[in-house]
């Protein structure tokens, strides 16, 4: 038996250590050890109920090790000391060896081993919290008084009481860990959701998913793409330069080999992530070309990794490779599903983006490749064009066309704006050109070449009101006094023209063409004297916008109605919508403009 | 007159910023399968060709459901705008300019 201090002072010590401790463990050792001695206990153990059959032992003492080994982990067993007090919520006491053997037979052998006599067993409850139990046991037969059950019972509580406590205390913890581990997750996975949606290039997007990662998540981190037969690394981020530079310098001077098992160029062609808790020397090791080599890989520190696919409906992007280095964390089985599921979401923008780069790229080469690269020269006739695309160049281009064809007595001239943007809108705007210039070889006159390509229009959507396009056609014959136009709009803005200083509206009224099979339209015939101006343009022109209204017709009739030459009027147009719309265009707008030459006629 | 009525105002901008919200009130309005469907747009301060494909698109559905369609067009952007592009006397305009 332990020297002891007073009762009293123990107690009191006990009450303070008790609301000190926060652990389950804590309060298990306070009470198998102090709260033992406080009550002159030779040996003690102290049980929480895990589940509804199941004790473990929190902490023992003053049992021999191989004693107490077999009971760190205890059924719940009708007809033993401890799982009756459990089980029935009231302290069991066995005073001496006697009464062991009377009440249970069965377990007195063990229960008086050790050369133990007395022993209480008391439940841990607080209100109906059935939290485990205390065993108390004396190496000599002891009378519990009423006085000392009762102080038995009050010390058992007061655990019962601190070890409830610090269960909830770990729970709430835990449950605060797990909610801001959530949030903290679920806020970084919008901000890369954000970011990858940025108007960047895909290697800057990719450049700053790996600085976020860094910031947050890892020590390092790579990206690498599968592009054609080749893997490349896109993007690598640590917090210091200077370490990102000693890599790039440390791959140049030792590629990485395409095979390594788990390495970033394996993963991107198979999809399997690799998945390394602790970095082994010997990994280092076998990766090594030769020992520098060794010395240089060993000197990045790497202590943990993760090389997670970019994998999006099968098809295999890349790979995602975060490492933990020099801050010694390590990743865990939750980090690497963290990391997948970053990657699935990674790599679905990833394939937006690049389907998006494509057909940017795929429209603007089209839209490129529809504009005539030169306006032919026609003798009697000055004529200028403009086209300019959206100032934004992550917009996609519109449909807008115009073309010029020369013909022995003048030209043909069109303009169209099919309705939409994209790669689609730009296969329209091809089959327009196309169609309309085979229709005015084949002879035919505006209405006709507009209904005609109205049929084409329909054909190429299956017969069904497909993508609509407007399309001014005019026809434009020379005259001694300047020139004759003939003019069609399908849906078309009705064109301008620029006599004495004054710019009026020519309209041909007509249904847009691709949606109906029966078009309507009409075509008007008039004169442009030597000097005079028509302008046919697209509603890029009308509908620019500043903060807080179009540019509209009448502006463009201010515009255009002191220009003195087609070259003249064009940029007059240009400057005045891009001032009127601050250089923020967001349509495209083309321009054509012809004019009868009053200096070729005379 | 009898059948049933269901009429969707569409006001302020209909273009590629306010097309998705539009569209899904289109498709709201039709999903309770009315006899007659009728689009307001006169209070529309503008409509681009985004705006006028899906006013096509919802007539074209109106002739394969075999449904009414007709337009307010008022006597702002939205009538000028069908005017521009041959559009009045393809739809039931139930307003007059």
């Amino acid at each position: 038996m332990s020297e002891r201090g007073s009762p009293a002072s123990a107690l009191q010590r006990l009450v303070g250590e008790l609301l000190g401790a926060t652990s389950p463990a804590a309060i298990g050792a306070l009470v198998a050890t102090t709260a033992a001695e406080l009550l002159g206990a030779d040996a003690a153990a102290v049980f929480a109920r895990v589940d509804a059959t199941t004790l473990e032992a929190l902490h023992t003492s003053g049992w021999p090790e191989e004693f107490s080994r077999p009971f760190r982990r205890l059924e719940l067993h009708r007809g033993r000391p401890l799982s009756d007090a459990v089980l029935d919520g009231h302290p069991i006491w066995l005073e001496d060896a006697a009464q062991w053997r009377l009440r249970y037979p069965d377990m007195a052998p063990l229960g008086t081993a050790a050369d133990r006599q007395a022993s209480a067993c008391l439940p841990l409850r607080v209100e109906d919290r059935d939290l485990g139990a205390v065993v108390f046991s004396f190496d000599a037969p002891r009378a519990f008084s009423a006085e000392e059950r009762e102080f038995l019972v009050a010390v058992t509580a007061l655990c019962a009481q601190g070890l409830d406590r610090a269960r909830l205390l770990v729970a709430e913890r835990a449950a605060r860990a797990t909610a801001e581990r959530q949030l903290g997750r679920m806020t970084f996975l919008s901000r890369t959701a954000r970011l990858m949606e940025a108007p960047l290039s895909v290697e800057d997007r990719l450049q700053q998913l790996a600085d976020l990662v860094v910031s947050e998540l890892a020590d390092w981190c790579a990206v690498h793409l599968v592009r054609g037969g080749r893997v490349d690394q896109v993007a690598v981020a640590h917090s210091d330069p200077a370490k990102v530079a000693f890599v790039a310098r440390l791959q140049e001077r030792y590629p990485p080999d395409p095979d390594a098992p788990g390495g970033a160029l394996r993963v991107s062609r198979t999809g399997e992530p690799a998945y390394y808790p602790e970095i082994p020397d010997e990994l280092l090791t076998a990766a090594a070309v030769d020992d520098e080599h060794l010395a240089l890989i060993r000197s990045i520190g790497m202590r943990s990794a993760l090389v997670v696919p970019l994998a999006v409906r099968g098809r295999r992007l890349g790979a995602l490779t975060l490492v933990q280095a020099e801050s010694e964390r390590r990743f865990d089985r939750t980090d690497l599903a963290f990391t997948e599921q970053l990657a699935a979401s990674a790599a679905v923008a990833l394939d937006n983006a690049r389907l998006y780069e494509e057909q940017w790229r795929t429209a603007h080469t089209l839209q490129a490749a529809l504009l005539p690269t030169d306006i032919p020269a026609v003798p009697g006739l000055r004529l200028a064009a403009r086209y300019r695309s959206p100032t934004d160049a992550d917009m996609l281009v519109g449909g807008d066309l115009y073309d010029v064809v020369p013909e022995p007595d003048g030209c043909s001239v069109v303009v169209a704006d099919v309705c939409g943007k994209g790669a689609a809108a730009a296969a329209l705007t091809a089959l327009i050109r196309y169609t309309v210039r085979a229709e005015i070889d084949h002879g035919f006159g505006p209405v006709a070449v507009l209904e005609r390509l109205n049929q084409a229009m329909l054909r190429a959507s299956g017969g069904r009101p497909g993508r609509f396009a407007t399309v001014a056609q005019a026809r434009i014959t020379r005259t001694p006094s300047g020139a004759t136009v003939r003019l069609a709009s399908a849906g078309h803005p009705a064109p301008l023209v620029v006599r004495d200083g004054r710019a009026e509206p020519v309209c041909a009224p007509g249904t847009l063409l691709g949606v109906y099979p029966d078009v309507r339209l009409t075509e008007v015939t008039f004169d442009l004297h030597h000097g005079e101006i028509m302008v046919l343009y697209t509603d890029g022109v009308t509908e620019a916008r500043d903060a807080a209204e179009l540019y509209g017709p009448e502006r463009l009739v201010r515009a255009v109605a002191g220009a003195c030459s087609a070259d003249d009027l064009a940029d007059r147009l240009l400057a005045d919508v891009d001032a009127f719309q601050h250089g923020q265009q967001r349509d495209d707008i083309a321009i054509l403009v012809i004019e009868a030459d009053g200096e070729a006629a005379s | 007159m009898t059948g049933t009525t269901a009429e969707v105002v569409l006001d302020g901008e209909l273009d590629i910023s306010t097309y998705e919200d539009a569209r899904a009130r289109l498709a709201e309005a039709e999903r309770s399968a009315p006899e007659l469907l009728v689009i307001d747009l006169a209070g529309l301060r503008f409509v681009d060709s985004t705006g006028v494909r899906l006013i096509l698109s919802a007539d074209e559905r109106a002739r394969e459901a075999g449904r009414r369609l007709a337009l307010r067009l008022g006597d702002g952007p939205a009538r000028r705008v069908f005017a521009a592009l041959g559009l009045v006397d393809r739809f039931e305009v139930l307003d007059a300019p």
